[in-house]
């Protein structure tokens, strides 16, 4: 205890009450008898002996007596050290706001019980723990507002029982919630309840300064556990079925020796095998996969004891319907062809496809795209620049070129970025040039009808443009390039690709598997595999943009959501949903626990040396907190008041001893 | 008021008159018995005769029996001229009193009642005080003049000077001739070893003895609550000492002295008996007399 202060100092003055206890003493003491005896033959030496060892007996039964009263007076005046940050807590005025970490990780269960369940545990203990004065929030993660612990009623879920309710890390949100919840109120406390695993703490790390500085206390409770280990399987497919499924095994922290690992389609067990795996190292079984129709799913399971159950499960879809949803951003009129085309070349793979005008267009359409269409697209768009810029590699990207038109965004946006070089200019002849393939045995082309048109001809384009040529025009000018610059994978056309006067490729055969082998080359090595679903994790939402909806349902016909047409959804729990559109197909979708859950990294916050930051292992918190509840000091000053209860027996007992003898 | 309860120590010790005290307290207590609590004692024999069936065995002589293996039983000639000691203990610690009496105050009064008992049924009485050594002898007379002088002894006798109970007893002994009664009136504070041999001399001059044994209620039953400087009445010394321990001692040593002292009574055949300075003297002199009755 550094510096110590009283929760009732007024309570010290009790301790008047020794001078009493002194007074009475002494004053019984100073009162000798003279008194003339018969005889001193029954009075030994020891008889003298022991009366002043009894004497010496007294004096440390008043000792031990004003030490009781004295530890008494100090428990109920509430010692506490005046720089803990939980004295703060103690404060009538104070808010409490809570931040559960809702990752799946917070699952880990240790003796007995999980951290999330302990954590909700601790909110309860923390209502008892402070002054009933004290109000205390905690985050809601579904509305992402923080609720009063007295709205959670008993019986609420919510409340009750943490396990299944994954969310992200959205601690960002909590904090802006916290600072506009608090912003007058400088007795104001962020909780954060986490078991600080790496992808958390790294949430954290930059918060802690920004909430320092708007001066707010901070307290880190953190739930890491002990001796952390786990096991985890994750299931890998190959779309073709050649291969059969895949199921990679990682032991965290622990060897895993002679687990099962088994294989399901569907209900029908399909193999099964045995695993041994070196600690912090991984293995990889394969099984043979029976033919099985594209939708059906299948999970794997690894039968092994872990603190960590949830990612002992893993899920998957036999591919088939796989689908690639695409934005034509441009005039919505002209570019209606480019959807015929796509709908016309692949109707269950390109799904949904969005036009939009370019004045109308959102992060969310983009974000929602996977490949993005920008022809007959005229003026500058910040938000359509900063994406293709930042798009990375998982994004496919086709802009076209407008030769007609001075503002085409292709044209300025190619010629800011400094892809295009001011000597592209437009180029063109009266009787035009037709396209012409490099060839037809490239994954590109490969089965392509010819490798030229005749009856297509582009009568003016932007010659030259960068990049590696896919399609050259009859006079050798490059008609498509591909273009990867300063982080952006694209490629350009040199003339639009809608109905236009520059060219005439809509109106010819040549266009519909152009168009779509374009957009298949723009997705190629784009990280266009499948979307992974991972459970408490937000996802495109597949109906985003169509006028269609979809309802969700577990396995066992359960509603779990229904989706119209937001931009983001999210599955709670791992596992294998059936997706139902309104138009009347079923999908399944197959949802796992995020890897990074899996991993047993835990990394304490970076405290940063601020002021009003604070870091507590849960049993410390709950220790030092609990001392601090009803006024009482901690408990090494009731051990002490113990202590001298039983020396005030003693010592009473071994005064008494000599009046008991007698009688 | 019950006639008696005039004879309680509170109410005798305005009563400075010896003579007057021991009147009232042997004809408060004596008058209504038919027979002397003292006799059977003399030592003149008369003859032998036949045991009759259905006396108490107790009065066959077994010397007799053993040499002609008959059955007799000795006849005295005279049974009530008794010759009897008291022996009175004048010590310090005998000045003790935290009641209305003090212990010596107390056992005089009985020496005078004795007596007064002894010589109104004709018996001889003689004293003898002793502290240290013994201060007065007066040997055993029946006439009212010696009873004179017992009282006016007694009345201006103090408790003074240390105990050596054993030994004076033991001179005492040397100084009796005769057969007879011997009450030793003492609170004993001496080596019960020492006061056995004082005794065991007495019974080997074939005297009859009872042992009374006065002492002071605060004796019996020792407490306070506030720490004691005790000085002994005897020697001076002076100690410190709380409550608690005090009790504890002195009960126990108390207690203990007074049952070795009962003790070697009970082997040598001798009554002994404690009395308080609280009790009633009518009490007391009931108490021993009753316990004479019922041994003879």
């Amino acid at each position: 205890m550094n510096a110590l202060s009283f929760f009732q100092p007024a309570y010290l003055w009790a301790l008047g009450f020794l001078s009493v206890i002194l007074f009475l003493h002494f004053f019984r003491r100073r009162i000798i008898k003279r008194m003339d005896i018969s005889t001193l033959r029954f009075f030994p030496t020891a008889a003298v002996n022991k009366s002043r060892v009894k004497k010496l007996v007294d004096l440390l039964l008043l000792l031990a007596r004003l030490l009781l009263v004295a530890a008494l007076i100090f428990i109920f005046a509430g010692p506490h050290d005046k720089d803990s940050p939980l004295v703060g807590l103690r404060d009538p005025k104070s808010v409490v706001y809570v931040w559960i970490d809702p990752t799946m990780s917070m699952e880990y269960i240790e003796n007995g019980k999980s951290a999330g369940q302990r954590a909700l545990n601790l909110i309860d203990s923390l209502a008892n723990i402070l002054p009933s004065t004290v109000d205390i929030y905690s985050f809601d993660h579904e509305s992402g507002r923080f609720v009063s612990i007295d709205e959670l009623t008993d019986g609420n879920e919510a409340r009750d029982n943490f396990a299944g309710r994954f969310r992200p890390v959205d601690i960002e949100e909590a904090a802006a919630a916290f600072i506009n919840m608090s912003a007058l109120d400088h007795s104001a406390v962020f909780m954060i309840l986490s078991d600080f695993q790496k992808g958390t703490t790294e949430a954290v790390n930059p918060l802690l300064s920004k909430l320092s500085d708007n001066s707010k206390n901070i307290v880190c409770i953190s739930f890491m556990p002990s001796n952390p280990f786990n096991y985890s399987v994750r299931a890998s497919v190959d779309p073709t079925q050649k291969d059969g499924v895949s199921a990679i095994i990682r032991a965290h922290g622990a060897p895993l020796d002679s687990a099962v690992v088994e294989l399901f389609v569907g209900d029908l067990r399909i193999g099964q095998r045995t695993v041994s795996c070196l600690a912090d190292d991984s293995v990889t079984v394969t099984f043979d996969m029976p033919p099985a129709a594209a939708g059906s799913w299948g999970r794997i399971i690894l039968h092994a004891a872990d603190p960590l159950p949830f990612d002992n499960s893993d899920y998957f879809t036999i591919s088939g319907d796989a689908r690639r949803s695409v934005l034509i951003i441009g005039n919505t009129e002209r570019n209606r062809v480019i959807e015929a085309a796509m709908r016309a070349a692949g109707p269950a793979f390109w799904r949904p496809i969005v036009r939009r005008g370019g004045s109308d267009l959102s992060y969310d359409d983009l974000n929602s795209a996977d490949l993005v269409i920008v022809n007959h697209f005229n003026g500058r768009s910040r938000i359509l620049e900063s994406f293709i810029t930042g798009a990375g590699s998982d994004k496919g990207i086709i802009i076209t070129l407008d030769p007609d038109r001075e503002d085409d965004f292709g044209r300025i946006f190619l010629r800011s970025s400094g892809i295009l070089r001011g000597t592209a200019n437009v180029t063109g002849s009266e009787g035009g040039f037709h396209p012409v393939l490099a060839d037809t045995n490239s994954a590109l082309w490969r089965g392509f009808p010819a490798l030229s048109s005749r009856n297509a001809s582009v009568y003016r384009y932007i010659n030259p443009i960068p990049g590696d040529v896919l399609v050259r025009l009859s006079n050798v000018r490059p008609m498509v390039s591909s273009v990867n610059s300063s982080g952006a994978n694209m490629v350009i056309v040199a003339t639009p690709i809608g109905v236009t006067q520059a060219n005439n490729l809509c109106e010819t055969g040549f266009y519909v598997p152009f168009i779509d082998r374009l957009g298949r080359y723009a997705l190629s090595g784009r990280g266009q595999d499948e979307e992974a679903w991972y459970a408490g994790h937000v996802a495109r939402n597949p109906f985003f943009g169509v006028e269609a909806g979809g309802t969700l349902f577990d396995l066992d016909g359960r509603l779990i959501a229904s989706w119209s047409n937001q931009p983001f959804v999210r599955i709670d729990r791992p596992g294998v949903f059936a997706l139902t559109s309104s138009l009347g197909e079923t999908s399944h979708l197959a949802v796992s626990v995020h890897p990074s859950e899996s991993e047993m990294i835990f990394i304490r916050p970076d405290l940063q040396d601020a002021d009003g930051i604070y870091y507590f292992e849960y049993r410390q918190f709950l220790e030092q907190a609990g001392n601090l509840s009803n006024n009482l000091l901690a408990y090494w000053l009731w051990i002490i008041l113990g202590l001298l209860l039983c020396l005030e027996v003693f010592l009473w007992k071994r005064s008494m001893s000599a009046v008991r003898v007698t009688s | 008021m019950n006639s008696l309860s005039v004879l309680r120590p509170e109410h005798m010790a305005p009563i400075r008159n010896l003579t007057l005290r021991a009147k009232m307290i042997v004809e408060g207590t004596i008058a209504g018995l038919h027979k002397s609590p003292f006799h059977g004692f003399s030592s003149e024999f008369l003859e032998y005769r036949p045991y009759l069936t259905g006396e108490p065995a107790r009065k066959i002589d077994w010397r007799k029996y053993a040499k002609s293996d008959k059955s007799f039983v000795r006849l005295y000639e005279d049974e009530t001229n008794l010759a009897a000691h008291i022996l009175l203990d004048k010590s310090a610690s005998m000045g003790f009193g935290s009641a209305s009496m003090s212990k010596f105050d107390y056992a005089r009064t009985l020496a005078a009642s004795f007596a007064w008992i002894l010589i109104r049924q004709k018996d001889a009485v003689g004293l003898t005080a002793f502290d240290e050594e013994i201060s007065w002898y007066m040997s055993p007379k029946s006439t009212n003049l010696q009873l004179k002088n017992i009282i006016s002894y007694l009345e201006t006798s103090t408790a003074q000077n240390q105990t050596r109970c054993g030994d004076t007893i033991n001179s005492a002994a040397a100084m009796i001739k005769k057969r007879g009664l011997c009450i030793v009136i003492s609170d004993f504070f001496d080596e019960p070893e020492a006061i056995a041999t004082g005794l065991r001399h007495l019974r080997f001059k074939r005297q009859d003895i009872l042992a009374i044994a006065v002492a002071d209620p605060m004796e019996l039953e020792f407490g306070g609550k506030s720490a004691f400087r005790f000085k002994d009445l005897e020697t001076g010394r002076e100690i410190t000492i709380d409550s608690q321990t005090a009790s504890e001692y002195f009960n126990k040593g108390f207690a203990d002295h007074h049952s070795a002292l009962s003790n070697t009574c009970r082997e040598l055949n001798i009554d002994f008996e404690v009395v308080t300075t609280a009790e009633p003297f009518h009490k007391s002199l009931l108490k021993i007399i009753d316990k004479r009755r019922r041994l003879n």
